[in-house]
């Protein structure tokens, strides 16, 4: 190509050549406008070779097309089960409002359990007809005076209550999520074995308005700003006034969880002065806002531990 | 506690129940109270519902469980097949004709049973079909004088609204309609109505017909009694049976339907004693004898032990305190004279004894929750008012009212408004204080008369409990909680602590565990929650039969009766679920709490178990690859999926994790193909393949591999790392790649071990990166080709730096290994 335009055989080395044949005066006038022919020729084929280049290059990319619907390269890709995700949703709404989390042992003796929260020897929810005992380790079946009673199954967070306040000085505000064990056969709304998280904020001015606000504050960050709830009056033996909370939910009210103001008796038990300090806590079950915020209609799906139902979350 | 509106009504005349928005109202006025509306039943007509009466009752030839009833409706006979035999000729009956629709939803049709030849035109009704409570036990017996033909829903009270309510164990005086009514009317200002009754006594005195002695007092404070003579006994009246069935209670005859209605009016629940069936005729009161036995009303006879408080005659028990009445006083058609007990029962020991006995009646769950003691003479003048009038009776003059023991002394309770404020966070002065206790009998006691003023509280008001709050109100507190329950709780304005100093956040510990948690996504396993009950059948099945365990006491279901020790054996039952369901891939990883016996360290001490969280993992079946790429085919788990799961852990948390043959296999699992797993020296949990054997019975593929680790050392490890920044080194890195021979049971992870201890501080890393095996290396042989990476901070290395170092690594493998270089 480069010879067939500019060769000695070319139009344009022909011209060339016959340079020698003009006069002085001439010449140059040729070798401006053959200088200029060359130069345009040049361009022309330089376009030209990369137009050339551009389109094999093109062609070569779209020879390697892939089907980019094709799926992707696996990787295995595990799911955070639902009780964790609601757990975690919640206590990050209230580590937001300044709270911790702390968490404690499964099995419990009586006294964190049941005497420390209040909850009289005789009462109901301490029978084997409610509440899980576990064989005590160590000296068979005695039970040494001082030694908390007989050992069971958490049947509530509220013995970490205690532990934490045994171990630190108020203020205090903390979250408390963990399993619980009641013997409740298990139906589509209720288990044997549960989540619940309790909070409790200890302070010297902390009051029932707070525990109402504070509740209405978690709702509607939670589930909605238009969420509203409603408390209950009610009775527990570790909270006065102790009220249950209601959730307006598909044009009803449901019940979602106990709270109350910590009873003296409770504060005192773990040493502090009930005219000084003041608080609030409440238990909620986790199985139940999980239910709520995802539109469960059977617990025991959090329990089959189905791929299907897990690989959801 | 079922609520009759038209009762309530009658205690609380002001109130309005006009329309609906009257009856919601009432309701958001109850669960305000604390007194939650469970269920509202609205008013039903029961539209071709009508009294029917009985004619005859005649088999069904080939049917066994049905019989032919004739059932007069007023307007003439008619057939009607039954499945009940409770009745019989001129027994009145809820009849439901053709076209009556039942609150169930049922609709009632002419119905032909072919395969019986017969034809039933409606249907007799039990009490769950007419919305009446869960008694399906047989057909509803009417009360003789209810018109043939009127309408069923007016004589039960069907036709009215209820609302069954929710009482807590702190509010007995709410078993009663007089305290339902207290609430609603201080609710509403309007004043509770008491019933009004006149009592006409005549000779002899009750003191000559009958005496009481207590010889518990502990257990029966107070003990009235009355007589009444002369009565008829029969069915109640109409508006009595209605205001039972309204309240879910069966009528039996005049005299038990009274003791039940005073029961549900005044909250103080009475027994009625067949005077000529008491012994004596006296009353004691005791605990119960040795081996003593006696048959209660419901026909069981009834073992019963020194704990029972008893009613006595003077030869037997005729009652056991509080909870049930016996057979041989009770009240029968042919009765004429009662003994009327209305007394006080210690709550604890009704309790204790409906509990030992698993009996929980009407009379039970009062006493249980503390009956008012004050009220007992009235509950009981008023039974014996309207058994006279009912019954036909005469009321024998005066009372027995034993007191054993003062348990109704004035009470009253210190409240400071200050602490009313501060803790329920409102703002109301002191006689607004006053004003919102006053309206449920809570009245401040003058100023002359509250001497007993606390030191420390010199402006304590003192209040008057009421004796039907007694057992509930005898706290600062307690007064604190009525006031914001009068005030309403929804009332309070709702505010949030202020922020104060504090600092809300995760503890380093919880956020380690939540990057443990995302570790173990990352490494595609799905997050499990598996049970804490596990079965010796299941540990068995694993073969895990030496195993020791932490039993339960009282199981929720016999067979499993263990805490859990692992989270293993659980985890391989929801794989096993799951491949059930014919997943190929199943991939599940839990956190979470397991014990262990705990013997000897704890012995004299709390009894605990030892209590660990771990994590554990079961990996079964196929990687499931995608396929369709070609490149990477679906293959069986093997324990190096598992163990490239902890590394993941391990490489999230910058830790190292070590890994070596298992010293003690874990049975149930191929003891060729496990492993410990070892933090810093010490073993923290294992992994391997799940033994052929186990697979097999848990229905698994041979493919399963599981871990477990203890998870709170791997937290602890994270955290003591040093974690500020490590400079990247300006100067290039040399690698060094070094293939040795040896023999074939020689383990990587040792070699490795070996070469990492002398390879010196230049070495950045050491990586294992081919094993190779048979020709041309000899038989038994293998390579174990490693890749070092030396790199130092302040220069580039060269050949004379590096070179010595691993002729020396060399060396020491030959002589500790028998290795052979390869190459290097």
């Amino acid at each position: 190509m480069q010879a067939l335009v500019f060769g000695r055989k070319s139009r344009l080395g022909e011209l060339k050549r016959t340079m020698g044949e003009l006069t002085p005066e001439l010449r140059p006038v040729l070798g401006r406008a053959l200088g200029e022919a060359n130069a345009q020729v040049n361009q022309a084929l330089t376009v030209q070779r990369e137009s050339i280049r551009e389109r094999e290059a093109r062609e070569l990319l779209e020879r390697e097309r892939l089907d980019v619907t094709l799926p992707g390269r696996g990787r295995r890709h595990g799911h955070r089960h639902l009780i964790t995700r609601v757990t975690q949703e919640f206590c990050d709404v209230f580590i937001g409002m300044g709270y911790r989390i702390a968490e404690g042992p499964e099995v419990e003796t009586e006294f964190y359990n049941f005497e420390a929260l209040n909850i009289p020897s005789n009462h109901p929810s301490r029978s084997e007809m409610d509440t899980v005992y576990v064989e005590r380790q160590g000296t068979e079946g005695e039970v040494a005076s001082g030694s908390g009673g007989q050992v069971l199954l958490r049947t509530h967070t509220s013995p970490v209550q205690v532990h934490l306040m045994q171990n630190a000085q108020p203020p205090l505000y903390y979250l408390v999520p963990g399993r619980a064990f009641r013997k409740d056969t298990l139906d589509a709304t209720h288990a044997a074995q549960f989540h619940q998280i309790e909070g409790l904020a200890v302070d010297r001015n902390i009051t029932f308005g707070d525990l109402a606000g504070t509740l209405e504050a978690f709702i509607r960050e939670y589930l909605g700003e238009s969420f509203k709830i409603r408390l209950r009056p009610s009775f527990f033996p570790f909270t006065e006034p102790s009220a249950e909370v209601d959730v307006w939910w598909n044009d009803r009210w449901l019940e979602i969880l106990g709270c109350g103001m910590v009873d003296p008796n409770v504060l005192e038990a773990v040493g502090y002065d009930p005219q000084v300090w003041q608080g609030f806590a409440f238990g909620v079950g986790v199985e139940r806002i999980a239910m709520l915020r995802y539109g469960l209609d059977d617990i025991r799906l959090l329990y089959d531990n189905d791929i299907r139902f897990l690989a959801q979350f | 506690m079922k609520v009759s509106l038209s009762w309530l009504k009658e205690l609380v005349p002001g109130l309005s129940l006009e329309s609906e928005t009257d009856i919601a109202a009432l309701c958001e006025i109850l669960n305000d109270r604390g007194l939650v509306v469970e269920e509202l039943r609205r008013p039903s007509a029961l539209e071709h519902v009508v009294v029917g009466e009985v004619k005859e009752c005649l088999p069904i030839e080939g049917a066994k469980s049905v019989q032919l009833v004739h059932v007069d409706d007023g307007d003439g006979t008619r057939e009607v097949v039954c499945g009940a035999f409770n009745f019989g000729p001129g027994d009145k009956v809820p009849l439901a004709k053709p076209g009556a629709k039942l609150p169930n939803g049922m609709e009632i049709a002419v119905r032909e049973i072919k395969s019986l030849g017969v034809t039933s035109h409606g249907m007799l009704c039990a009490a769950d079909e007419l919305g009446l409570g869960e008694d399906h036990s047989g057909i509803v017996i009417l009360a003789p004088e209810s018109k043939i033909g009127s309408s069923v829903a007016q004589i039960l009270g069907l036709d009215e609204a209820v609302v069954e309510l929710e009482i807590t164990p702190n509010r007995p005086d709410c078993m009663g309609m007089i305290g339902v009514a207290r609430e609603v009317a201080a609710a509403k200002s309007a004043s509770v109505q008491l019933p009004d009754f006149d009592i006409s006594e005549s000779t002899p005195a009750v003191q000559d017909l009958a005496t009481v002695t207590i010889a518990d007092a502990d257990g029966c404070p107070r003990y009235v009694a009355m007589v009444v003579e002369d009565l008829t006994i029969g069915p109640s009246p109409a508006w009595l049976a209605r205001r039972l069935r309204a309240s879910g209670m069966r009528p039996i005859n005049n005299i038990v339907d009274i003791t039940n209605y005073i029961m549900l009016l005044w909250g103080q629940p009475l027994h009625a004693f067949d005077l000529d069936n008491l012994a004596g005729p006296s009353i004691n009161v005791r605990r119960g004898l040795p081996d003593e036995k006696m048959t209660t009303l419901d026909d069981v006879e009834r073992e019963l032990s020194e704990q029972d408080l008893l009613i006595c005659d003077a030869t037997q028990p005729v009652a056991i305190a509080g909870v049930i009445g016996g057979q041989s006083s009770e009240v029968s058609p042919t009765t004429t004279r009662v003994l009327i007990e209305s007394a006080h029962f210690d709550p604890e020991s009704v309790m204790a004894t409906a509990k030992r006995l698993g009996i929980r009646t009407e009379s039970s769950a009062r006493f249980e929750r503390g009956v008012d003691p004050g009220n007992c003479d009235t509950a009981a003048r008023h039974a014996a008012q309207l058994m006279a009038e009912l019954g036909d009776g005469n009321v024998r003059a005066g009372i027995i009212d034993v007191k054993a023991k003062t348990i109704s002394q004035p009470q009253t309770v210190g409240l400071r408004a200050e602490r009313v404020n501060r803790l329920l966070g409102i703002d109301l002065t002191t006689s607004q204080v006053v004003g919102l206790l006053a309206p449920i009998g809570i009245g401040q006691v003058s100023k002359s008369e509250s001497e007993i003023v606390d030191s420390n509280t010199p402006v304590a008001l003192q209040f008057q409990i009421p004796s039907w709050r007694q057992y509930d109100l005898t706290r600062e507190i307690d007064l604190i909680e009525e006031v914001g329950r009068c005030f309403g709780y929804n009332n309070i304005v709702r505010t949030l602590p202020a922020s104060g100093e504090r600092v809300g956040g995760l503890t380093p510990e919880q956020l380690t565990e939540r990057k443990v948690r995302s570790a173990l996504l990352a490494s595609g396993l799905d997050e499990a929650q598996t049970t804490s009950f596990v079965s010796d059948a299941l540990y068995d099945k694993l073969g895990w039969v030496d195993m020791p365990r932490v039993r339960l006491v009282n199981p929720i279901r016999d067979e499993e009766c263990y805490l859990r020790t692992s989270l293993v054996p659980t985890l391989l039952d929801a794989a096993a679920y799951n491949v059930a369901r014919n997943a190929s891939t199943v991939c599940l990883a839990e956190i979470g709490s397991v014990v262990s016996p705990s013997p000897e360290a704890k012995a004299n001490g709390d009894g605990l178990p030892n209590e660990k969280r771990v994590i554990g993992a079961v990996m079964c079946g196929v990687d499931a690859a995608t396929p369709v790429h070609g490149d990477d085919q679906a293959r069986p788990f093997d324990i190096y999926d598992i163990k490239g799961a902890l590394e993941g852990i391990a490489k999230d948390l910058a830790i190292t994790l070590d890994f070596a043959t298992a010293q003690v296999p874990v049975p149930g699992i191929h003891p060729a193909r496990t492993g410990d797993v070892v933090l810093a020296g010490i073993k923290i949990g294992w992994f391997g393949q799940l033994h052929p054997d186990q697979a097999k019975a848990f229905d698994l593929p041979i493919s399963t591999v599981v871990a477990e680790i203890e998870l709170d050392p791997l937290i602890r490890a994270h955290l003591s790392l040093d974690d500020s920044y490590r400079k990247i080194s300006p100067h290039q890195a040399t690698f060094f790649d070094v293939a040795l021979e040896v023999d074939e049971g020689v383990e990587a992870g040792s070699l490795r071990s070996l070469l990492q201890g002398h390879a010196g501080p230049l070495c950045q890393s050491l990586e294992l990166f081919d094993v190779f095996k048979g020709d041309p290396l000899p038989k038994g042989k293998k390579s174990l080709a490693f890749q070092f990476k030396f790199q130092a901070p302040d220069r580039t290395l060269t050949d004379e730096d590096v070179r010595p170092v691993i002729d020396n690594m060399v060396q020491v493998a030959t002589q500790d290994f028998g290795a052979r270089l390869r190459s290097g």
